[in-house]
């Protein structure tokens, strides 16, 4: 019964190990076992199984002499964009379709230190750039809620994580966020998506796409897991100039309740093109909170509009210079022919390893940053983002934590952005965008199916460095949300446990 | 957002533009660009910029060797090497 | 002498400015631990960063950070509390991230000075900036028909960049800036200065306008004047290129020239012109570089004494001439040579003296650094003495030198085994005073008789051939002048 197994959640089965109920190599092939049933979502670029196994046996071994580590047997996914040594890492690119790293990222490095095995390095958008993980050089993946005959877009740019951690294809998930690539397909998966302060997982390992915005992210389908992940993978790294300093804080400690607890309501949220399922899912979350003694009131976010503008600004400015490096000299794909110039084989490796979309942030942030629109673009947006920040400085004055729309829609079908103008699609990140513009942590929490069956997703945002709190209060959330569905693929195989 | 420009900006980021996609990618280039035009309506008055939410200094390390890579490792990515060189196409000056 | 550029309609001048790359002196990259060290094998001291491999971070050497800083200050300029690390943005094989972190809109410092000697006499001439940033690596052009070779050793290698004010108006003011900037960057111990390993690289930007003028005129930047020579000789190139184009009715062209050492000429580098955009920010993978005052201030509390201070004490306290003075002090090791050499409490103008016209000399000759010389300052201490005591001669102390130089031995050894030693005993020699009167009657009679007074000098002569030329000419003169004076009486 091995496909069983594959519903227990990281906290679950990593007891179980303990309890000696099953073995690590029995949990493993659960995940086997789903990765291959769910083959057609194309969750996974490269799948580690050997090693997997290998990691299996030992971590038996460690739990038999009773060596084992606190995530001694733990089955994750990674996102294809943390550097895994000996492991071929693309970031979703045809750039790096044969590239190998000699060296492991910080985060993925402290996970495996901790007795975690590698499943796998999931799909994404090309560089992270995406919102639908359609925009990858190893094809799209598919929304494991998707009706078969209809698919729909798990979200992005970590979308192979989200799916992966809703399809039970994993345990638990790293993605990463740079404008809400983990909120916001943990938010069309139906998974929890959580983005720490900037600064607080360390960024070294992580292919770049914006280097002020990128936060490692972590999905799972239980909040103890979310902070389990994130309490082994935390903390300052010297190899990382922007790493933040302060420790790490004690694990949270249960509430009674949230008497005394001020929630914020954004008035801006409630945009145009707000989905009206979502905007009920929203306001019954208000109201779920309120039942739990909190406060909630609306609060002013005055510059949620301009942030979308100001992010792509900055990101794609940070990429054009972040994506210099990819020149097909010291690594990645280099054009065949015989080049005339130096040049020539820059510009045919580059146009032919770049996907569009990465083809046009390189543009539009090489534009942004170059003489005569330095000024109205690249530094107006920073000072825009100052103001971002200080709307949400402004807000926690008043109230502990804000509660928002993850999406202003649910999971939308494949190729539906093809047909659209690329902003219809960049207009999707209206409420993730800010949080990270400020660099603020956030988690996105399943809350509700929509008459079409699908996730919907709310954000409860704190201040930086906020997390104790937010997973305190996270917590008597999240029971009360009680968001049990599977996917339906699942039904049959039981509960999340 | 003219063809000229497009041109100018592929250029400075070594990318190939085909001349038939030229217009499409303006036009695209151009939507984003009204997009974030919104950014021109904001009143920022002395608001310092904010590069990032990092609010400390740079930390600063020991200066010590400590080699991360071999030689080996260092050139077994690259798609031309010789010599322990890396190899490109003949630079001219 | 203000320097002019005597044209065929009147007379011009040149305005410059030297913008100086000087590798700092570290033994770890500016952001990456790879080695700095010169002379490896190609890619050996590359590391993940360097090499620009994805997801690979920087962090900032603190030792380049405290030499910058020291170097600012020894150049009494203003080091801020904050400074920003920003991207410069352009393609080039040998620059692996497709940026270089420098610094920009605010650099580490601004506003210093440095004292030059030049065709005016001594100026004051402004330092725009000093900034850190990395160094790109190097491309090999000749390996190849049809390719190009990249060596990423120097990668990532810190430097500091040094921007005078267009402040320098000759040649020779401009040769005295890049001297005295080299004396005190190897005072300090933050830059090595060697100009042949490219530790110190120097690009000039100079325009020339009428005499009287007060406009600028278009500057052009030579690159790659790597030699205190070659800036004189670029310099009087570049200015008198200017003025014949000027001259005949044409205009200059700003652009980029590259120096060609082995031609003594530049050339314009075309392939620059295409515009650069360089699309600087600050880069996000650091924070901005914050210093504290207080570290500031100990910083130039423990500034060690510099290369013009040093040469000014040794002119005001030992009375050595000014040339002499700034000759000693250049050199850090010059200095400590110098100084170790005058501690005995021998004459500092002598010691001066002979350390400028005998073992500069020789060690020019050989090609041999200050601090490797064969003869050492105590060696060089007992020679002077026993020229001081009257032991030896001038001449016979250079002879003795040259023998030290061989090596092996001591000054007391070779005037023995040479039996040179001078004799100053007044007894032997009275000897041979008196041997010599005896054996000349008819001289000693021109002299009595008042016929010849300078036979005297003969009897020395004779003297000094019956000693072997060992006797000492001063005190042989007194005793000639006393024998013959008792003669007379």
């Amino acid at each position: 019964m091995h496909s069983d197994l594959s519903s227990f959640s990281a906290t679950a089965g990593l007891q179980e190990l303990r309890n000696g109920s099953f073995t690590p190599s029995e949990w493993l092939e659960s995940f086997v076992a789903r990765i291959e049933a769910c083959g057609e979502l194309n969750l996974y670029i490269s799948d580690t199984t050997e090693t997997a196994r290998e990691s299996a046996t030992q971590a038996l071994s460690r739990y038999q002499d009773k060596t084992a580590r606190p995530l001694e047997g733990l089955p994750i996914a990674i996102k294809d964009i943390f550097c895994t040594k000996a492991i071929r890492t693309t970031a979703g690119s045809k750039f790096l379709s044969n590239f190998v790293p000699p060296y492991e990222s910080t985060v993925t490095a402290r996970l495996q230190e901790a007795g975690a095995i590698v499943l796998g390095k999931t799909n994404l958008d090309e560089f992270a750039m995406g919102s639908s993980t359609e925009h990858s050089a190893f094809g799209a993946t598919h929304n494991p809620w998707s009706h078969p005959d209809k698919p729909l877009v798990p979200g992005g740019s970590s979308g192979g994580s989200a799916a992966a951690v809703a399809a039970r294809a994993a345990p638990v998930a790293l993605g990463t966020d740079t404008g809400g690539s983990v909120r916001q397909p943990a938010s069309f998966c139906g998974v929890m998506g959580f983005k720490p302060t900037y600064g607080r997982l360390s960024r070294h390992g992580v292919i770049a796409y914006a280097s002020s915005l990128d936060q490692p992210g972590i999905f799972a389908r239980s909040l103890a897991d979310v902070e389990l992940l994130y309490r082994t993978a935390a903390g300052h790294d010297p190899l990382d100039s922007t790493s933040a300093v302060c420790s790490v804080d004690a694990a949270s400690s249960p509430l009674p309740n949230l008497s005394g607890v001020k929630i914020g309501v954004p008035r801006e949220y409630h945009t145009k093109d707000l989905d009206g399922e979502i905007e009920s899912v929203w306001q019954q979350g208000a109201e779920t909170l309120r039942q739990l003694g909190a406060e909630v009131e609306e609060i002013s976010l005055p510059h949620t509009e301009a942030a979308l503008a100001a992010y792509y600004v900055i990101a794609p400015a940070e990429a054009s210079s972040n994506l210099a490096r990819y020149d097909g000299v010291r690594y990645g794909l280099r054009a065949e022919g015989d080049h005339k110039s130096l040049d020539a084989m820059y510009e045919a490796s580059r146009s032919l390893g770049f996907g569009k979309e990465v083809q046009r942030r390189i543009l539009i942030g090489t534009y942004v940053l170059s003489a005569g629109y330095y000024d109205a673009y690249y530094n107006r947006a920073r000072r825009v983002r100052a103001l971002v920040a200080q709307d949400f400085a402004k807000a926690f004055e008043r109230v502990d934590y804000v509660l928002a729309p993850a999406t202003p829609s649910a999971a939308f079908p494949l190729g539906a952005e093809a047909t659209a103008d690329p902003t219809w699609m960049y207009q999707q990140d209206i409420f993730t965008v800010p949080v990270s513009l400020a660099g603020l942590p956030a988690l996105s929490l399943p809350a509700q199916l929509n008459k079409a069956g699908l996730p919907l997703g709310l954000q409860l945002i704190a201040p930086a460095f906020g997390e104790r709190e937010l997973f305190a209060a996270a917590a008597l959330f999240n029971e009360a949300l009680d968001f049990k569905a599977v996917p339906p693929g699942l039904v049959a195989s039981g509960a999340n446990r | 957002m003219d063809t000229s420009t497009v041109k100018k900006v592929a250029s400075l980021a070594r990318l190939r533009v085909k001349e038939e996609e030229i217009t499409t990618i303006a036009q695209e280039l151009q939507a984003i660009l009204g997009l974030v035009d919104q950014l021109a309506k904001v009143k920022i008055d002395n608001t310092a910029p904010m590069t990032t939410p990092s609010a400390g200094k740079t930390p600063l390390r020991p200066d010590a060797i400590e080699a991360n890579a071999s030689r080996v490792q260092i050139l077994e990515n690259a798609p031309q090497s010789e010599e322990g060189f890396f190899v490109v196409p003949k630079v001219v000056e | 002498m203000t320097w002019r550029i005597q044209g065929a309609s009147g007379a011009w001048e040149a305005v410059m400015g030297l913008e100086v790359h000087a590798q700092i002196l570290t033994v770890s990259k500016l952001f990456s631990s790879a080695a700095c060290a010169f002379g490896a094998e190609a890619n050996a001291q590359v590391n993940l960063l360097d090499a620009a491999l994805p997801g690979t971070l920087p962090v900032c050497n603190d030792h380049a950070v405290t030499q910058a800083v020291r170097t600012a200050l020894a150049l009494s300029a203003t080091v801020h509390e904050t400074s920003v690390f920003e991207r410069k943005n352009y393609f080039y094989a040998d620059l692996p991230l497709g940026y270089q972190i420098s610094q920009y809109q605010q650099p580490l410092a601004t506003e210093g000075e440095l004292e030059v000697e030049g065709e005016d006499g001594t100026r004051r001439i402004g330092i725009e900036r000093l900034h850190m940033e990395q160094d790109a690596g190097k491309s090999v052009h000749d390996m190849h028909d049809s390719a190009s070779f990249v060596d990423l050793n120097r990668a990532g290698v810190p430097l500091m960049e040094i921007v005078s004010c267009p402040d320098l108006r000759g040649p020779k003011e401009a040769a005295s800036y890049l001297r005295r900037l080299r004396a005190l960057l190897r005072t300090l111990g933050t830059c090595d200065g060697n100009m042949n390993e490219g530790s110190l690289r120097c690009d000039i930007n100079l325009s020339v306008r009428r005499v009287g003028d007060t406009e600028l005129g278009t500057r052009t930047e030579t690159k790659n004047v790597n030699s205190v020579r070659f800036v004189v000789q670029a310099i009087e190139r570049e200015a008198a290129r200017q003025v014949a184009v000027l001259e005949e009715g044409g205009v200059i062209v700003q652009e980029t020239r590259l120096f060609d050492p082995n031609k003594g000429e530049s050339r314009s580098m075309r392939s620059k012109e295409e515009a650069h955009d360089y699309r600087y920010f600050p880069d996000p993978d650091l924070l901005p570089l914050v210093l504290r005052a207080e570290w500031i201030e100990q910083q130039r509390a423990s500034l060690p004494e510099l290369p013009q201070a040093r040469a000014r004490r040794f002119e005001e306290t030992f009375g050595l001439a000014p040339s002499a003075a700034w000759l000693l002090s250049e050199e850090p090791d010059n200095a400590e040579y110098f100084e170790a050499l005058i501690c005995g409490g021998r004459d500092p103008v002598r010691c001066a003296n002979w350390l400028v016209t005998n073992l500069f000399s020789a060690l020019n000759e050989s090609g041999i650094e200050i601090a490797d010389s064969p003869v050492s300052p105590d060696e060089l201490g007992v020679l002077l003495d026993l020229v001081e005591q009257d032991k030896l001669s001038g001449r016979q102390a250079k002879e003795v030198f040259e023998e030290m130089w061989q090596g092996g031995k001591s000054a007391t050894e070779i005037v023995k085994a040479r039996g040179l030693e001078q004799i100053s005993d007044a007894d032997t020699l009275r000897a041979a005073v008196e041997l010599a009167l005896n054996d000349n009657p008819e001289q000693v009679e021109d002299f009595l008789s008042g016929r010849n007074e300078k036979v005297a000098g003969w009897f020395v002569g004779q003297v000094m051939k019956a000693t072997g030329g060992k006797a000492n000419p001063q005190l042989a003169n007194r005793l000639v002048q006393e024998a013959l004076a008792k003669r007379k009486s």
